[in-house]
Parts: structure tokens; sequence; C-alpha cells
């Protein structure tokens, strides 16, 4: 994965010289901030760095109660 | 390009709406379903059709609180400048991680069907690819391409499942209701709020639409489509599947392959397999186009172009790691999506639309300052 993502970021800086945009503060910090998510995500799965841990683990303790209250219920 | 003058006529947003339902409604469903009733399956499906009223009614109250504002907007006007985007960026969230679900179930389909012998991240490589072209070219291009596709694949699916009648056993379906409403209730927990309540996504594209007064009416006849769609589908699955539905991954396709028409004409599954990346795409496209597009509102970005890649790549990335597994998988969709869509698609603009109609000259004041910053309007 992290090889995929890697050739995404280059075809990424392509686009970006061939289009020369306006270069924006925010949307660059935006832009490094969502790649280096990207790279953990890509970086967790090959390494395999959360192990058994569910990433999801917290949406599942918020939702999942509510939604067997009311499979139980009905 | 061009979104500032682009408007989604009333039939265009229906098609688009209903293939956000139907796109994985179709294949996961069923499956759904069958993990608590199969006889009476057909019933949970009718069933849609008391969420997708509800949400008609949420659209309907949004639209009269905030005629010509998108969701994430919205929220900043009624809930502040400090709280209102912390709420935006649950949505956010919600967003991302929904995106990365429907490219997973894709992915999973795509490996199962087409792809055995493919790695799932060469897969979401080749995926994201023209999802990212599509949504870098605008809403436009998405609303166009559901237009696109649906005279193909909406006959096509009346063709197939009028084919598949003579493998139909109707005694399937009977006795009605033997194991009493429960099972039957339970099973249509998932249809009802977890996929009716995706039409309410609509309410973040309303500047775009070109009559957002009738948008609750518009929604309700999607509703009311939709539910005949999956009835349909139900039909078809418990007739010719009867209990081994509740083992298939896809009841749906099996249902399909099994048409032969003389000895030459069989594997139809394959024109199935075809509408159902097509769609797919089409919801990807949609559901990634309002995550950039949320996150750029949220951000206070210029322009999408530097996000776009990158936000391809988050979700790209997340769709792989967010379920190890099918069983992960189909333990989110069942246990979790209930609630979380109802809490996020349901709760947030009912949240917007009660605090305007508390609190109007907070709205308005909001919608002078929110005009000025961060629109959906892109590009």
């Amino acid at each position: 994965m992290l090889i995929a993502v890697t050739i995404w970021l280059a075809i990424s800086i392509i686009i970006w010289l061939f289009a020369k945009p306006k270069i924006e503060v925010s949307g660059t910090v935006a832009s490094v901030s969502l790649w280096a998510i990207s790279f953990a995500l890509c970086a967790a799965v090959d390494f395999d760095w959360w192990g058994t841990m569910d990433p999801l683990g917290w949406l599942n303790a918020m939702f999942a109660g509510p939604t067997e209250w009311i499979l139980g219920k009905v | 390009m061009g979104l500032m003058t682009f408007q989604i006529s009333r039939i265009q947003m229906m098609i688009l709406m209903f293939w956000v339902v139907m796109g994985t409604g179709v294949l996961t469903m069923p499956l759904a379903i069958a993990h608590f009733t199969i006889r009476d399956g057909w019933i949970a499906a009718l069933l849609f059709f008391g969420g997708s009223t509800f949400a008609a009614a949420i659209c309907w109250l949004y639209a009269k609180a905030y005629p010509k504002t998108s969701l994430s907007d919205a929220l900043v006007q009624s809930l502040g400048p400090y709280f209102g985007p912390v709420v935006v960026l649950w949505f956010v969230v919600w967003l991302a991680i929904h995106t990365a679900l429907v490219s997973r179930q894709l992915l999973v389909f795509a490996e199962i069907t087409i792809l055995p012998q493919t790695p799932l991240p060469v897969i979401a490589f080749a995926f994201f690819l023209p999802v990212t072209y599509g949504v870098s070219l605008g809403l436009e291009v998405i609303v166009r391409f559901g237009e696109f596709i649906t005279p193909i694949a909406l006959p096509v699916s009346l063709l197939l499942t009028v084919l598949t009648i003579p493998n139909m056993h109707v005694h399937l379906l009977q006795p009605i209701l033997a194991d009493g409403w429960t099972p039957v209730l339970q099973a249509a927990l998932q249809p009802a709020v977890a996929f009716a309540f995706q039409l309410i996504l609509v309410l973040q594209i309303l500047p775009h639409l070109r009559h957002p007064e009738t948008v609750g009416r518009d929604i309700f006849v999607v509703g009311a489509i939709s539910t005949m769609a999956l009835l349909a589908s139900e039909v078809v699955i418990i007739t010719i599947l009867g209990g081994s539905a509740n083992y298939l991954q896809y009841p749906i396709l099996e249902a399909v392959r099994g048409i032969q028409i003389g000895r030459f004409i069989q594997r139809l599954d394959t024109l199935y397999v075809m509408g159902i990346v097509a769609v797919i795409f089409l919801k990807v496209g949609l559901l990634q186009y309002l995550f950039v597009s949320s996150l750029k509102s949220v951000l206070r970005l210029q322009s999408l172009t530097g996000i776009l890649m990158p936000a391809s790549a988050v979700t790209g990335a997340a769709t792989i790691f967010l379920w190890r597994d099918t069983v992960s998988l189909s333990h989110y969709m069942i246990s979790i999506t209930p609630a979380y869509f109802a809490f996020t698609l349901g709760g947030l603009p009912l949240l917007a639309a009660v605090v305007k109609l508390i609190r109007p000259q907070t709205g308005q004041t909001g919608q002078k300052s929110g005009s000025k910053k961060g629109g959906l309007r892109t590009t």
C-alpha cells in the first residue's frame, strides 16, 4: 500500500507541476496533512502497527449499544 | 468547472439520489435483511419506505429553514464559528468513513467476482484514479454520469428481473409472518435507517438544486421508487434462493447467475457486475465530492485543486485500513451504521433547522457571514 500511495503522490506532483496553481498557505497545509494521514494509514496496514485493534472501535463503543438496544426493543 | 452556473434539475437530483441508495443497496441490503429473516424479507423491504419518508420530512423541514444553504454551511451558521466547525468536522469524518465503506464494498465485490488474483490496494488504486478525475471535473460531471447510466441500467435490471421469473418458487414466500414481526422489524432497521437516511445527503448539494423548495417531495418520490426496486430484488432473492440466501455474500448475484435461456445464453451476471461497478462509481464519486467540498468548506480553502489527490489517498487508504476483513465490514454495517447514521444524517440537519427556528435572528446574521466564507460553491 505504501508503494501505491507513493505512486499516487508522484502522479499528484506531476499534475501539480504541469498545472502550476497559485500557492495557498492553508491549502498547502491541508494537502500536506492529508498526505501524512494517508501515508500513516498505509504504513499501519503494511507493518500491522495496530495489531488486532479495531480502528473503528470508538464508533463501536458509541453506536453499537444503541443499535443493539433498538434491536432488542422491536 | 462552472459550478456557479450549474443547477441540478429535479429529475437529475432524483436519479442521483436513487443511485446513492441503490448503488450499494441492491448489493448489501439483501445481505443485511437475510441476517434476521429470509421468508419475510420482502416485508422488511417495504418498511424501507417508512425510513425514506422520515428522511423526506427532514429534508422538507431543513429546506424551510435553509432554502439555499448546504448542510455544512448551515451548521456553521446555526452553531456559531467555534462549535459549528467542530460539528462539521464530525460530518466530514462521517463522509470519509462512508466513502471508504462504499469503496471497500466495491473492492470486495470486484475481488470476488472479477479480480480474484489482484490485491485490494491495486484495485483501490485503479478505482480511485477515475473517481478523482471525475471529482476534479466537478458536480456536473457526476450528475451527467447518473443521467447517462440510468437509461442503460434500468432496462437491463428490468430485463434480468423478468428473466428470473421461470426460476421463481412463490411458495418460498409462505407462510407469511410465521415467526412474528420481531425478525422483520430487526431486518428493516438497517435498510430503513442506514440506507434511507443517505437520501438526506442531498442537503449538502442544496445550493446547486434548481428547485430546492421541492426537495422534500422529490426525496419522498425517490424513496417510493427505491422501495419498489428493493422489494423486487427481495422477492427475486427469496423465491429463487430461499433459505440459502443467508449463506451467500451477494444473493442477488446468485439469483441472476441462474438465468439460462436455451443452451447458449447464460452467465448474464456479467451484465449485473458491469452495472454494479458503474453505479457504485457514481455513488463514490458523489461521496468523494461531498467529502472534498465539505473539507474545503470547514478549512475555508479557496479551491479544491490542492486537496483532491491527497483526499483520495486518504479515503483509498482508509478503505483498506478501517476493516480488516469482510466479517468486520458486516459487523460495522449491521451493528454500528443504524445508530451512527441516524445520529449524523438525521440529527445534524434537525439540529441546524431547530436552532434556526428557535433563534431566527442568529441564522440570518450567520447567513451573511457564511456566504462570504467557505461555501460549497467550488472551483
